[in-house]
């Protein structure tokens, strides 16, 4: 007996002290004691070159000085929608986080994201140089929540040796004109089920395009927080949007990463994307051009991808996080870093006080700028709810694409009304 | 006239083989090897399609038509994962939470296990029916408390947060359990009669005793945690402590640029391949292992 | 010779012709406290990390279920309002709807396939059988989410193989993940993909273990192959059979990585099972209140079914004798 006991508290002591020397060695990243420098926590979900030159900024900007470090999480960006808010509840989340402005209204509203209306007011960040298009979708309750971090537009990409191959020396200039080079480019052979290679492939399931197309006809899905889409406007316009897909030069039911797939694989001609498929492109070996969305009925209007910096609930709690974060944003948007970020990573530059002759050596990027004038982020004063109205907008940019689901009408009129009863709680 | 009887004299048109079962003809025999290949395939092929891609290069992979056998071998894509993901370092991070895990549960659980079934005490049927009740509670309710718990404790994104809260595992437990429980009660009772103690008849007699579920318990531990998603992708945010199957999802892709088709296979083929050698050297153990939890008991 | 079930209870032989005294109760009752806490010594490691790492937090959920809690705000008792919020919501019950088709095609499909697998291969006349049983229970250790970017890629609508080997054949399959209909089957064909290697060997190990003697009986009584099946086979897999079912539904119920990474609940919410709405709710929305309570109805669920299959089984355990 004596021997069992003995052996237990033996047994017990080890785990007590092991227990204590796990807990010891967890990575505590508050900031430390004066002397050490603060530490900025920055979550962002780019792979891809994007995500490199992010890096190599905030590289730079920690040798540059010892006050601050920045300490960046890439995380895939499902994963930080789902975790932000616990994350940010527990103390574990990011100081910074980019988002695009449809979620973070709802994350403004929910006081998970803080103002950063000091750091506009400050002279020396140079916010004056950002785009007033781009500033003004951050703009909540009069006050300043997020800083520009990337504003690339949509524009139609094309296989140069597809166009060169077909003669093609002019680009379309309306809807029209560009369904009907589409037509010319698809090759569906007698017997096939689908075409070989599409003239266009657009990623209908992802909603991305349906703002677009309804602003080109003149209309919007989401005007100041409001849901318009049921208008004759609208539903004159998804109508003509269907007649076009009928003619089959585009697949369906695709998403945005699958239909530049079909184009970097060689399966299509054009597409509609950001500026970052250059990366892709390359590596698989098509030499690609681009040129500005056409206009439709109304007006030329191309998606925007956007993405802003935020500084969260749990940055602006402590004052030198606050500070650092606020450094570290006027570093990123500083007339060095924005010319390298859109020279390497393939985005506008933030910042209109850059060149065409700086740019001069990524033409591509040099003949993109002047197209983010037209360039909408979709949905952008949505209050909430985000993820659920881009299904609901998913589902119905297929039924239109593929003529499915019934009338136009009928279609228009439901999704409007789910779309009003998701965002009924938001306001 | 008799029923049927064993004839005592085998007809000379059916002669079989002494004591043995019937020989199915040819032709099933055939089918039935026929039906296996073809699931063979079928289980099979999606492994060797990931390790084929994975060393394709880019544009044979993005193809259409899509062709299974690469024109050459290219390491490009695991070069392009390298420079998306710390894959050296994730690989560790999972060798080491999965054999952390391993470990202790092995420590832990065969403690409880023998308490449960080699000890007599009052109250142990109640406590095995409460334990196997929790096995039922779906681990995405459970997932925010215990973050917020880990949290507190500083654990977040780091190996103790990732570990500890696997340490034991009613699962394991309750497999040991059921083969403790089957081993002979004369093994125990004599030493408990000559007046051993708890520990020493543990360590001496039922423990080396156990050894196959033992075995069985550690592989299915450290398979299930090399697999696991959601709990290290939760738990970690950072992608230096982050183990591989978590890390992956990073380059499965999101809403406007996806990793090429090609770096996601050699991801894949990385996470997989270490499990894939583990199983074929130990096969037969595993197989063994899960036949075991079938039985009643 | 004095038997004792523990050597520490010596007791001294009976005096000639007299009886044992009896040991007082107070006596057998630290007796039994000692032996509990010893018990618990053994248990108690294992215990601690249980207990804070599933008890508690399992009692946590069940609290907060009673409650409001979302977002950064205080949370406000609301009693069983979740709960009856959930019942009535047409998304709920959508996903509920979701749960109970992925199980109804989940349980059958693992089963039936692992069943068939393990016939097969319970033959002595096969050659190679140690191959196709390695072979077969191959995906049981590839994750989840590896399987899914493989089939992703395989039944990709533009770029896979067997969606390519399909259209040769001349069947044209569509964006599978993608579309409704489909979608929920082809994410449980996944799943039953990568688990009936592990059900064909719990049923191969069940077969072994139905008695040789009532095949030899059957052959000398000269039942054919569906007959023996029948009155031998079946009968003597039911236990197999029950854990088998109890086993594949908990597995339906938190089906959850595949869906994940394919589907993410769409599309159009075709896919978005109980557990995954749990994880959203619970995560990305932070509803926490709602949120557990889902996952105390689920549990509910759960264990119904799992009462009712032991019921089963054991009636017809009574029945047999």
């Amino acid at each position: 007996m004596k021997t069992f006991r003995s052996r237990m508290r033996g047994a017990a002591i080890l785990a007590a002290a092991a227990a204590l020397a796990l807990t010891g060695c967890s990575a505590s990243s508050t900031s430390g004691g004066s002397g050490s420098p603060t530490v900025v926590h920055v979550w962002h979900g780019f792979t891809e070159a994007d995500g490199k030159v992010v890096q190599k900024i905030a590289d730079e900007f920690n040798a540059s000085q010892k006050d601050y470090q920045v300490k960046i999480e890439v995380n895939p960006w499902n994963v930080i929608s789902d975790k932000l808010l616990p994350a940010l509840k527990s103390g574990n989340g990011p100081d910074l986080v980019v988002q695009g402005v449809d979620a973070a209204q709802g994350y403004v509203k929910q006081k998970a994201f803080a103002s950063l209306q000091d750091f506009y007011d400050d002279k020396k960040n140079e916010t004056s140089t950002y785009d007033p298009h781009v500033v003004s979708y951050s703009k909540f309750d009069g006050q300043q929540y997020g800083v520009p971090m990337g504003y690339a537009p949509f524009s139609i990409w094309y296989n140069k040796k597809m166009f060169a191959d077909a003669g093609i020396t002019e680009y379309p200039k309306t809807w029209d004109d560009l369904i009907a080079l589409a037509q010319k480019l698809t090759v569906k052979n007698a017997g096939d089920a689908a075409p070989q290679v599409y003239g266009l492939s657009l990623g209908d399931k992802q909603s991305t395009f349906l703002p677009s197309i309804v602003q080109s006809g003149g209309g919007e899905v989401v005007k100041d927080g409001k849901i318009v889409l049921d208008t004759p406007q609208n539903v004159k316009t998804l109508e003509w949007w269907r007649n076009e897909y009928a003619k089959g030069w585009s697949p369906t039911n695709i998403g945005l990463a699958d239909a530049v797939a079909l184009f970097t694989g060689g399966k299509a001609a054009m597409t509609w994307i950001g500026p970052w498929v250059v990366t892709g492109a390359k590596a698989a070996g098509i030499d690609v051009g681009e040129f500005p969305a056409p206009a439709g009925s109304d007006k030329a209007a191309t998606p925007a991808a956007a993405n802003y910096w935020w500084l969260t609930s749990q940055g602006a709690k402590d004052a030198k996080v606050k500070s650092g974060s606020e450094a570290f944003l006027a570093y990123f948007n500083s007339h060095k870093s924005q010319l390298q970020w859109a020279l390497e990573a393939n985005y506008p530059p933030n910042r209109t006080d850059i060149t065409a002759d700086e740019l001069k050596s990524n033409p591509l990027i040099a003949a993109l700028t002047p197209e983010a004038k037209n360039a909408y982020i979709p949905l952008a004063t949505l209050p909430g709810a985000s993820t659920d109205v881009n299904t609901e907008l998913d589902t119905l940019s297929v039924k239109i694409t593929q003529g499915s689901g019934g009338a136009v009408t009928t279609l228009v009129k439901d999704t409007d009304q789910k779309l009003k009863d998701l965002i009924a709680p938001f306001h | 006239m008799t029923a049927t009887a064993v004839p005592t004299t085998a007809p000379l048109t059916h002669r079989r083989p002494r004591g043995g079962p019937a020989r199915a003809p040819i032709a099933e025999r055939v089918l039935v090897t026929a039906g296996l290949v073809a699931l063979t395939l079928v289980t099979a092929f999606p492994v060797l399609v990931i390790a084929l891609a994975a060393f394709s290069p880019q544009t044979e992979v993005n193809h259409w038509p899509p062709r299974l056998i690469p024109s050459h071998l290219t390491l490009d894509n695991f070069a392009g994962l390298l420079a998306r993901l710390p894959v050296v370092q994730q690989s560790w991070n999972s060798l080491v939470f999965a054999g952390a895990v391993t470990l202790c549960s092995l420590a832990l659980n065969t403690l409880a296990a023998y308490a449960l079934a080699r000890m007599d005490f009052r109250g142990r049927g109640v406590l095995l029916t409460v334990l196997i009740a929790t096995m039922m509670v779906p681990f995405q309710a459970l997932l925010l408390p215990i973050y917020q718990m880990t949290s507190a404790l500083g654990w977040v994104n780091t190996f103790a947060g990732l570990v500890v809260p696997r340490a034991a595992d009613v699962a394991g437990i309750f497999l040991l359990r059921q083969f403790m429980v089957t081993l002979p009660r004369d093994l125990d009772s004599a030493a408990r009669i000559d007046g051993a103690g708890e520990f020493r008849i543990f360590w001496s007699i039922i423990l080396p005793n156990t050894r196959p579920a033992l075995l069985t318990m550690a592989l299915f531990t450290f398979v299930g945690n090399w697999n696991d998603l959601l709990w290290p992708l939760i738990m970690t945010s950072d992608s230096q402590v982050r183990p591989l199957t978590a890390g992956l999802a990073l380059v499965t892709g999101s809403a406007t640029a996806t990793a090429p088709y090609g770096v996601m296979m050699a991801g894949a083929l990385i996470a997989v391949l270490p499990l894939v050698i583990l199983y074929l050297v130990v096969q037969r153990r595993f197989v063994e292992g899960v036949a075991m939890t079938g039985m009643k008991g | 010779m004095t038997t004792t079930t523990s050597g520490r209870h010596y007791r001294p032989p009976a005096p000639l012709g007299g009886r044992r005294p009896e040991p007082r109760r107070a006596e057998l009752r630290r007796a039994d406290a000692r032996r509990v806490g010893k018990a618990y010594a053994f248990l108690g490691p294992a215990l601690l990390v249980i207990v804070a790492f599933v008890f508690l937090p399992a009692i946590q959920a069940l609290v907060t279920s009673f409650t409001d809690a979302s977002g950064f705000g205080e949370p406000a008792w609301i009693g069983v309002q979740n709960y009856v919020d959930a019942l009535t919501s047409p998304s709920v019950l959508r996903a509920l709807l979701n749960t109970v088709l992925y199980a109804a095609m989940y349980a059958p499909g693992v089963i039936l396939v692992g069943l068939c697998a393990a016939l097969l291969l319970n033959r002595e006349d096969i050659p190679f059988r140690g191959f196709f049983r390695t072979a077969i229970f191959l995906p049981f250790v590839i994750s989840m989410a590896v399987a899914s970017i493989a089939w992703s890629f395989l039944l990709d609508p533009n770029l896979g193989l067997v969606t390519y080997w399909l259209s040769l054949i001349g069947v044209h399959v569509g964006n599978i993940f993608g579309t409704a209909t489909t979608a929920l089957p082809a994410v449980t064909a996944v799943a039953v993909w990568k688990n009936f290697g592990y059900f064909m060997v719990i049923f191969l190990a069940g077969l072994q273990s139905v008695p040789r003697h009532l095949y030899e009986a059957a052959r000398l009584d000269g039942a054919g192959r569906w007959r023996t099946f029948l009155a031998v086979t079946l009968p003597g897999l039911r236990s197999t059979m029950t854990f088998v079912v109890i086993l594949a539904l908990i597995g339906a119920f938190q089906a959850f990585d595949q869906i994940y990474i394919m589907t993410q609940g769409g599309p159009d919410h075709a896919t978005e099972t109980l557990v995954y709405r749990i994880y959203t709710d619970g995560f990305r929305d932070f509803k926490l209140g709602f949120a557990s309570a889902l996952s105390y109805l689920l549990l509910i669920i759960t264990l119904v079914l799992g009462l009712i299959q032991l019921r089963i089984n054991s009636r017809h355990e009574e029945e047999l004798e």
